[in-house]
């Protein structure tokens, strides 16, 4: 496009040089034959005729034309824009939202689905999974190893946590993957400093060593290329740093530390050992069947050799990504791709909805339509000149929208934490022209459409409109899309207010002031065995606290089983006598706590006692929240004494003992939960220390805790075992942060849609009184002529779409009622808020209905009758 | 007498065709070749030359390149290309059936029928 029209230019330089000499020469020839100079240019030109005539023919002879018109249809749809501004900014913003939405929707859910690895080969990458879900493969994979023939570089990994401790650094227990060194073979990536892992490294007998990965050199080792070759402790363990990998190398999923996988499957029984995941490349000219097929028969030699194993061992060869999102399912895949599609629809509902506002403002254009059609435009012609109208509009919604979905993509990014490597969002090539085809498509909608309807019309009638008769009609098509429209508007309206209010609130209440001063933290022994050790949990868990309440500023210390607000959900059941609510939904969130947790929390206690050192030996005590009260109790019944049990679960384990609760406390720490949500129902159990693993610790300061603390928990742990894991220590708000911010961003998603689709309505609701006032400028200039209160004008003009409007406002809020009930919360709860979107719509309607109706007024009853002609 | 002729439909191509055929041209050195070749009987509208030397050009019967005039100017000039020589031969075989028939057709007497 940009090298037509460079050419163009060019072309038409040299058309303007050759045209000029040619006259020159000619007068030159006259002036020889003894005209004066005047008279020889002068007879010179009218030999020639008219240059720009010529030009015009020659650009066509050239096939230049079109681009002549295109860009005079370009700067005419510029100046449209400048002219009908509000049409400009609704159907900018609606294109924008609307291809923000698709765009975006295009970028996420195709990398999302993506099936290849961002490396050379990557596409033959794959991962082998079993239908049992056993991933315990260690004997399977080491018979596989020097034996498949359809499966390159077959290997193996797992994501184990290691405390390093980096120089000058607390100890940080960090996710390290244990892997063949196949895994660097496949990928092909040379390493930026040292070497990466060698297959002798994975002998039992070999010195320990570690890969670092690009970031993680960096930011725990100052970039230091000499760090090559010195050692590091890891997990108890001093290993020797080998190698470092260059940026962006995370494979296999986002890990920035590997060591040799080293396993000996004599030591482990068939199907035990450590869960493993496999991955290779296929073999040049293998296909992913070829290879299902030898594995398929590979796994039988090993289920006939372990009949006790039989049947385990279903090998599926998939594509590496596939293996590793939690998308399995052929169903889940093509519903992805529906929505991808649906998405991309809503910027064509959109451009159908512009195409209506157009089609009112083509209307009035009729006449101009049908001057040109009378001086000989083609209906193509004037087709074009529409679409390319339309088509700037669009274009620059789509730049608009694809800025839009660039900067929300980010903040995906940004709250979707650590990803797989192969998850890079970025507005692909792919995604800008998937935009560009929905703004061709959106102006071919917008624009062609209601041309094709308005050079529909007899030329005689179009000629008409010139003066000032509008004679065209809306057809019913239109009164019911702005109808739906408004619908649509009120429907959704409810959810984004909503959503709005439950985020307000969120930031402005519902939080204690404990949680700014609480920092959390989970204790975790390093290896499973000391793990299952009660004893060394105790001890290490009672040395832990001790040495933090002696930290300056640290008022308590307390544990849990699980960070209060994010219990485990377990379903139980009360004695028969019990009244209960609803017996379908009694699904509670479970926590084991130390017994002073509730104070260190400041939990109101309602009812009854909070737990006793007493307690613990008898374990028959639980203290509920009031949702719990609230929710699953009717209120006759008085909580204290309430017995309830844990049910069997579905694996068939039996009920649990009876337990009584003997206190009531209010919600707390009111962690967030989803929107439309009040509290979750918790139960809580006293706890002594080192009965949970890992377990979570609280500790409070006097005021906000300082800025080392964080390091402070970290080097204390490192102190009393270099081993013992500190994992996830963040101030309690970050919690708080991490849920807001997800739910502030939703709703300002959900604001976006909304906004456009209000202004839709706005502008809908708007070209249809603009429209009636232009169909009866005449009738009303002679009402207004013979004495016609300007109320009843008003009202008689109005009559109409206020109709339609009402309409659209008792259908939407049908709707929004359905869905309020749907999602269980009651239509009574609910009827304020119709009502107040209601009122909302219809004054969004009367704002856009204030122009067209100062516009009534001023209508002269001259000027009107001046269009009787 | 008049002795100038209006050019026929179409024959303008065949003309810039025959002109080119002859030497390398620019467009006004291609209107003094026709006049000279036609013995100045033709007049060409000057202006139509151009569109028709790109039409021809765009269709690769003629090319072009840029250079020097006989009195020192920047001039464009065209070339006859194979195609184009081949097309000249085509039309000027079809043009001398079509003028002999119709110079036949007009010598026709009354005795002849």
């Amino acid at each position: 496009m940009w090298r037509t029209l460079w050419r163009s230019k060019q072309v038409e330089a040299e058309m303007r040089d050759e045209m000029r000499l040619h006259i020159e020469l000619e007068t030159e020839r006259l002036r020889a034959n003894g005209l004066d100079p005047d008279e020889a240019r002068r007879q010179a030109h009218v030999r020639f005729g008219g240059v720009e005539k010529f030009k015009e023919e020659g650009r066509e002879a050239r096939g230049f034309a079109w681009l002549d018109s295109v860009s005079l249809d370009a700067r005419l749809g510029l100046r449209m824009l400048a002219k009908h501004q509000w049409l400009t900014v609704v159907g900018g913003v609606a294109m924008a939202v609307a291809i923000a939405l698709g765009a975006s929707a295009f970028e996420v859910i195709g990398v999302l689905l993506r099936d290849d690895l961002p490396f050379p080969g990557g596409d033959r990458a794959i991962a082998i999974r079993y239908v049992s879900g056993n991933a315990r493969v260690l004997h399977a994979f080491a018979a596989w190893r020097g034996q498949v023939r359809t499966i390159e570089h077959l290997g193996a990994f797992r994501t184990v946590q290691h405390n390093l401790i980096a120089p000058n650094a607390p100890p940080e227990p960090i996710a390290v993957a244990e892997i063949t060194a196949s895994a660097f073979v496949l990928v092909g990536t040379p390493p930026l400093h040292g070497r990466y892992l060698l297959p002798s490294d994975e002998q039992e007998q070999a010195a320990p060593v570690i890969v670092l990965g690009y970031d993680a050199w960096r930011r725990r080792f100052g970039g230091d290329p000499g760090i090559v070759g010195r050692t590091v402790p890891l997990g108890g363990v001093t290993s020797t740093i080998v190698g470092i990998m260059p940026e962006g190398f995370l494979f296999p999923i986002s890990h920035e530390f590997w060591i040799p996988l080293r396993l000996n499957p004599l030591k482990w029984r068939p199907w035990e050992g450590p869960a493993l995941d496999l991955f290779g490349r296929l073999a040049p000219d293998v296909t992913v069947e070829q290879a299902q097929g030898e594995l398929a028969s590979a796994g039988r030699q090993i289920a006939d050799a372990h009949p006790d194993g039989a049947g385990r061992v279903q090998p599926v060869v998939l594509p590496f990504p596939r293996a590793h999102r939690d998308l399995e399912g052929p169903l889940i895949v093509f519903l992805m791709r529906a929505a991808q599609f649906l998405i991309g629809a809503l910027s064509f509902l959109v451009a159908i909805n512009l195409a209506v506002l157009l089609y009112a403002r083509t209307i009035t254009r009729l006449g101009e339509i049908a001057v040109r059609t009378a001086l000989g435009a083609s209906r193509g012609r004037i087709l074009s000149q529409l679409f390319v109208e339309a088509l700037v509009l669009t274009t620059l919604g789509a730049a608009a929208g694809l800025v839009i979905s660039r900067i929300a993509l980010r903040q995906v990014e940004a709250m979707a934490g650590v990803v797989p490597f192969w998850v890079q969002y970025g507005l692909k090539p792919s995604t800008v022209l998937y935009a560009f085809v929905l703004a061709v498509v959106a102006a071919l909608i917008m624009g062609v459409l209601p041309g094709l309807k308005a050079t529909g019309h007899r030329l005689s009638a179009n000629l008409q409109e010139l003066h000032g008769r509008t004679g065209t009609r809306l057809g019913s098509v239109w009164s019911t899309l702005i109808v739906a429209q408004v619908a649509v508007a009120v429907a959704i309206l409810p959810a984004a207010v909503f959503l709005t209010w439950y985020v307000l609130r969120m930031e402005f209440a519902g939080r204690s002031a404990s949680v700014d001063r609480l920092v959390v933290a989970n204790m975790v022994l390093s290896d499973e065995a000391s793990a299952r050790d009660t004893g060394l949990v105790r001890q290490r868990q009672d040395a832990l606290m001790s040495r933090l309440r002696g930290e300056p500023g640290v008022t308590a210390v307390t544990f849990s089983s699980a960070l209060p607000g994010l219990g485990p959900d377990r379903r139980i059941e009360f004695q028969p006598s019990t009244k209960i609510r609803d017996a379908g939904d009694l699904e509670v969130a479970t926590f084991r706590i130390d017994v002073d947790l509730l104070g260190v929390y400041e939990a109101r206690l309602l009812a009854g006692r909070g737990f006793e050192p007493r307690d613990l030996g008898a374990a028959r005590a639980a203290i509920v929240n009031r949702t719990f009260v609230d929710d699953l109790l009717e209120p006759s019944t008085g909580a204290l004494g309430t017995q309830f049990r844990y049910a069997a679960d579905r694996d068939g384990g039996a009920p649990s003992d009876w337990y009584e609760i003997v206190g009531v406390v209010d919600d707390f720490p009111a962690l967030p939960r989803a929107p439309g949500a009040g509290g979750e129902p918790s139960v809580y159990h006293p706890m002594g220390s080192g009965a949970a693993h890992p377990a979570v610790l609280s500790i409070k300061f006097g005021t906000t805790p300082p800025a080392n603390a964080i390091q402070r928990v970290r080097e204390i742990g490192a102190e009393i075992d270099p081993s013992l894991q500190m994992r996830r220590v963040v101030p309690l708000s970050v919690f708080y942060d991490e849920a807001r911010s997800a739910f502030q961003a939703m709703a300002l998603a959900v604001g976006f849609v909304t906004g456009a689709v209000l202004l839709l309505s706005a502008a809908g609701v708007h070209a249809m009184m603009s429209f009636t006032i232009a169909q009866r400028t005449r009738e009303i200039g002679i009402r207004s002529a013979l004495g016609a209160q300007p109320r009843h004008l008003l009202l008689g003009i109005f009559k109409g779409a206020m109709r339609q409007l009402a309409l659209g406002i008792a259908a939407g809020s049908l709707l929004s009622v359905g869905a309020f009930v749907a999602v269980g919360t009651g239509a009574s709860s609910a009827g304020g808020l119709l009502v107040t979107v209601a009122v909302l719509m219809a004054m969004v309607a009367l704002l856009a209905a204030i122009g067209p109706a100062r516009r009534i007024l001023r209508i002269q009853t001259v000027e009107a009758l001046r269009t009787v002609g | 007498m008049d002795t100038s002729a209006d050019l026929l439909p179409g024959t303008l191509d065949l003309l810039i065709l025959k002109a080119v055929s002859l030497g390398r041209l620019h467009g006004y050195g291609v209107l003094l070749r026709i006049q000279q070749i036609s013995g100045g009987a033709l007049e060409v509208q000057q202006g139509a030359l151009y569109p028709a030397l790109y039409r021809l050009e765009r269709q690769g019967l003629i090319e072009s390149e840029w250079g020097t005039s006989e009195n020192n100017r920047r001039a464009k000039f065209y070339r006859l290309t194979a195609g184009g020589r081949a097309r000249l031969g085509e039309e000027t075989a079809s043009w001398n059936r079509l003028a002999d028939a119709i110079a036949l057709a007009l010598s026709a007497t009354r005795r002849e029928i």
